[in-house]
């Protein structure tokens, strides 16, 4: 009772100080009460529910579900077991009578090619100085983790782009598949269309064990005995890399690309983390075969899954979210969500303090879906198209004296090509290489070129644009259009292009092309924000305040509704082994473990997110 | 999750806005609509208050009447196989189906709207019946005699008699119909309410050209709330424990608006189903295309 009278008041707090100034203008001690009033709101009004008719339940065959984690991610709630499972349907952050997908002429309306061109287009790469890229490659390896719209619909009509005159597209047409509609339900009827998730939506490592029994087998298979490897470990090739599978996750011949659970949109960062993070569960294997010599191999990797997973999820939250939203009010609002407001030290001293989650954090507390059943998001997907973070080259360096071995760009690092980047340098030299280069800035005209024009040849001989992609899709799916989306969300609503951003050049181009700014596509609006200091992005932020709101509702959620993050995060479920090796580590930890000789490049960074020290140390 | 307010002496009210929690209230037989003077002193007033406005002849309309109420169950049957047996047939004559669509086409002044709204709903029940300044002002009266608080309103109602003086109007023009009388005293505000959404939606760029008009109908739909039942008994559910007397308000707008599902709307799985569940869509859908139609280019007029 208490509890929901602090809820409504912060609630209410917030939004009456958001009318002021957002909470980023407050001080310290203001905007904390805001940023959770914010999150109160956002749990009550902002999430929707999508799934009319819950998917089929396959049997648990024999799983401890209540102890462990199914491939498809069912079971996870007990009481409605396809909840967040692959191949339940995605919510929405929005209302649902605001997610009706754009059709033509408005799903046109600018020119997706034009944006492409004209805003988007890199035209001198901008740095985040104070990241190193590894943080881009951890944010997309976390997003294979939750979410895929799976293959586009090859049967469907394509969405037919026409090119603005003067543009060198090849074959002079521009065409893009549609995304593939779950097939509505008579439930459906008079909702928007809505889409399947084919990755478990949980937090539960899927990118690198696979959200199909089918595909944890493969990354568990001994080539030797073309069976499950009975010890409970992944399996990696002699020289602790990862094995070759040679086609993607969706069947896809691409020669010399790696085996991992999720292995689309491969490139050369996503090859080292996924690289360590199998190590990482060999050794937790490892750890956990000592207390317990007579488990087989089947309990040890499902314990060890779990707490690799959960160490994946500590990491985000503790880690690489503070980096990106390198403030104080951002670091307490991530460390928070997993310490809660007594801290780290506390915490592991003493324990939880009751069941809330502001004093000792989410993990532990009560599991909790709020307004809707947990599900991804469109709108979550939406806020994580971060491809400006990519650069379009690369320079690979040995880590002994920082001299350039290899320089490539961004074709040559992607899919089975990244594997070839082994063959020249060490995997702690490529590592080194990532840590000491910076991703790209989330700004407008700096969208990576290399992504711009991607010659996918194979059987629909498709060119693809993904800065188009990337506008394209968020209309086709009904997320609403900047202005649209902040009104949602409680932050301020600019009614000009002077008020969207300071840069006067770029209100200049917007103008130009949208001629309104209620028109302003979300993902242009928040590159835009980049650049205005009354409402855009916070102070010290990598990425916009309206990400930030969606991560904030979003970030808690993935916690807050999981089982094994909330009633079942506990030792009995984890082992005592288990849990301890998930409180104790970090992505430092992890590197030291498995980059041993990288030790004292990363021992002065206070976030291994932040670039390394170079050269000869 | 379901809201309690309790004070003791005062209220004891279970507010519920999730599609799972109504439709449980709705399948619970202890919740029922007898609207007997019972509990504390709010909930006797608004009891009261349906009971005493939402009569004709000394029964209850059967919209508010209890779920074994014989007269509740054949209306509602009745009124059901009629809308049914209209098929395909339009749900309103052309010259309405052409004052609602101009109503999405120019400004929509309110009384207008309510009266070409009330005509649609009043031809249901009364073919030759049109719905006047007069009708639908005393619409406006039977509906805030319900749901009003405001004390000065009250006495006056109860000086002039206005309230009795509007349901007898309506009826009237209803000859007699409980059910005609509820649709164009009380259910039509919920109609108009759909069609002002629709005004907005129309207004907005291109939306008559692109909007579907299944979608559109869906987007407007104004579901009523709240709707009420009473509690017959003490007992416990998962939306909370209650006692004779506790009013459980079924916010059935908010529950809509989270899912655009129209069974909401109209309780269509439950005995209370508001027999014009097809037909309120197909009218809102057939005003959008209607609407659409004029407006395309080279339609003329």
């Amino acid at each position: 009772m208490l509890g929901k009278v602090a809820d409504r008041l912060l609630g209410w707090f917030a939004r009456s100080a958001s009318r002021i100034a957002p909470w980023h203008r407050w001080p310290f001690l203001i905007a904390m009460p805001i940023i959770v009033g914010h999150r109160v709101v956002m749990r009550r009004e902002n999430l929707t529910d999508m799934q009319t008719v819950p998917p089929k339940v396959p049997p648990a065959d024999g799983l401890d579900v209540r102890g462990m984690r199914t491939a498809d991610g069912s079971y996870n709630d007990l009481a409605q077991p396809w909840m967040g499972m692959a191949g339940a349907r995605f919510g929405r952050n929005m209302p649902i009578a605001d997610v009706f997908g754009e059709t033509a002429p408005a799903l046109l309306d600018p020119n997706p090619r034009l944006i492409s061109n004209l805003l988007l287009a890199r035209s001198e790469f901008v740095p985040v100085p104070h990241l190193n890229l590894l943080a881009a490659a951890w944010i997309q390896f976390m997003v294979h983790d939750w979410l895929s719209h799976g293959p586009n619909d090859k049967a469907a009509p394509r969405h037919t782009i026409p090119l603005p005159p003067g543009d060198p597209w090849p074959e002079g047409r521009m065409t893009v598949l549609a995304t593939v509609i779950d097939p509505p339900t008579a439930e459906d009827k008079g909702r928007p269309a809505a889409y399947t998730n084919v990755e478990t939506s949980w937090w539960d490592g899927s990118q690198v064990y696979g959200s199909s029994l089918e595909r944890q087998r493969l990354v568990r298979r001994d080539p030797q005995t073309g069976a499950v490897r009975t010890d409970g470990k992944l399996h990696l090739e002699d020289n602790g890399l990862l094995p070759i599978e040679g086609k993607t996750v969706r069947g896809k011949p691409s020669p010399n690309l790696e085996l991992a659970g999720v292995n689309g949109n491969w490139w050369i960062g996503l090859s080292v983390l996924h690289t360590v993070f199998a190590r990482e569960h060999n050794a937790i294997v490892d750890r956990l075969r000592i207390d317990h010599p007579d488990a087989d191999g089947e309990w040890l990797f499902q314990k060890a899954r779990l707490v690799n997973a959960a160490l994946m999820a500590k990491i985000h939250t503790v880690e690489w979210t503070p980096a990106l939203m390198n403030s104080p009010e951002g670091r307490m609002a991530m460390r928070g969500n997993f310490w809660g407001l007594l801290g780290e030290q506390y915490n592991r001293a003493h324990g939880r303090v009751g069941e809330g989650e502001i004093l000792s954090g989410i993990p532990g507390s009560p599991a909790a879906h709020h307004a809707a059943p947990y599900a991804m998001t469109e709108e979550f997907a939406a806020a994580y198209r971060l491809h400006s973070l990519m650069p379009d080259s690369f320079s690979f360096r040995r880590h002994a004296d920082d001299v350039e071995i290899l320089v490539r760009d961004l074709a040559k690092v992607a899919g089975g090509e990244a594997r070839e980047i082994y063959d020249h340098l060490s995997f702690d030299d490529v590592m080194y290489s990532l840590a000491t280069s910076n991703p790209g800035a989330l700004v407008l005209h700096n969208f990576p070129n290399g992504l711009r024009r991607l010659d996918r040849l194979d059987s629909d001989g498709l060119h693809l644009d993904m800065a188009t992609v990337d506008i394209l899709r968020d209309r086709e799916r009904g997320v609403p259009r900047y202005c649209a989306f902040r009104r949602r969300i409680d932050a301020h609503v600019p009614k000009s292009f002077e008020e969207l951003t300071d840069n006067k050049q770029w209100q200049e181009e917007l103008r130009n092309v949208y001629g309104t700014v209620e028109k302003v596509d979300l993902q242009i609006g928040v590159l835009a924000e980049s650049q205005n200091r009354r409402f855009g992005t916070p102070p010290g932020f990598g990425f916009s305040d309206t990400v930030f709101r969606i991560f904030i509702l979003m970030a808690s959620r993935r916690l807050k509704s999981d089982r094994f993050f909330t009633d079942d995060f506990r030792p009995e479920v984890y082992t005592s082994a288990g849990f301890d090796w998930v409180q104790s580590n970090s992505l430092r930890t992890v590197l030291e473990r498995h980059c041993g000789s990288l030790r004292l490049h990363f021992a002065d960074t206070r976030n291994v997110f932040f670039p390394w020290a170079k050269g000869g140390t | 999750m379901a809201r309690v307010l309790r004070i003791p002496g005062f209220v004891d009210l279970i507010r519920c806005d999730e599609p799972a929690e109504i439709q449980a209230v709705v399948a619970e037989p202890r919740f029922d609509r007898q609207f007997a003077l019972a509990g504390p002193l709010l909930n006797r007033i608004i009891a009261g208050r349906i009971r005493r406005i939402l009569v004709l002849d000394g029964k209850p309309l059967p919209a508010v009447a209890p779920r074994l109420d014989d007269e509740r169950v054949a209306s509602q049957a009745s009124l059901s196989s009629a809308l049914a047996a209209r098929g395909g047939e339009s749900p309103c004559d052309l010259q309405t189906l052409d004052r609602l669509a101009e109503t999405l086409n120019g400004e929509a002044d309110h009384t207008e709207l309510g009266c070409v709204a009330q005509t649609a709903v009043g031809r249901l029940f009364v073919p030759g019946f049109s719905g006047t300044r007069e009708t639908w002002r005393a619409a406006l009266v039977l509906d805030a005699a319900v749901r009003s608080f405001n004390p000065l309103r009250r006495v006056r109602w109860m000086l002039t008699g206005e309230v009795k003086a509007a349901r007898t109007l309506l009826a009237t023009a209803m000859l007699s119909n409980a059910t005609g009388l509820h649709a164009i005293g009380i259910a039509v505000h919920n109609l108009v309410e759909s069609f002002a959404r629709m005004a907005i939606l129309a207004r907005s760029r291109d939306a008559l050209a692109l909007v579907p008009a299944d979608i559109a109908a869906s987007r407007c739909l104004a579901a009523p709330s709240p709707v009420i039942r009473q509690a017959s008994s003490a007992g416990m559910t998962a939306q909370g424990d209650f006692r004779p007397g506790t009013l459980v308000l079924l916010d059935l707008e908010a529950a809509r608006a989270r899912t655009l599902r129209s069974d909401m709307a109209f309780l269509t799985a439950g005995w209370s189903a508001c027999p014009a569940h097809a037909w309120v869509p197909a009218l809102l859908a057939a005003v959008w295309r209607h609407a659409a139609n004029r407006s395309a280019p080279g339609a003329g007029g």
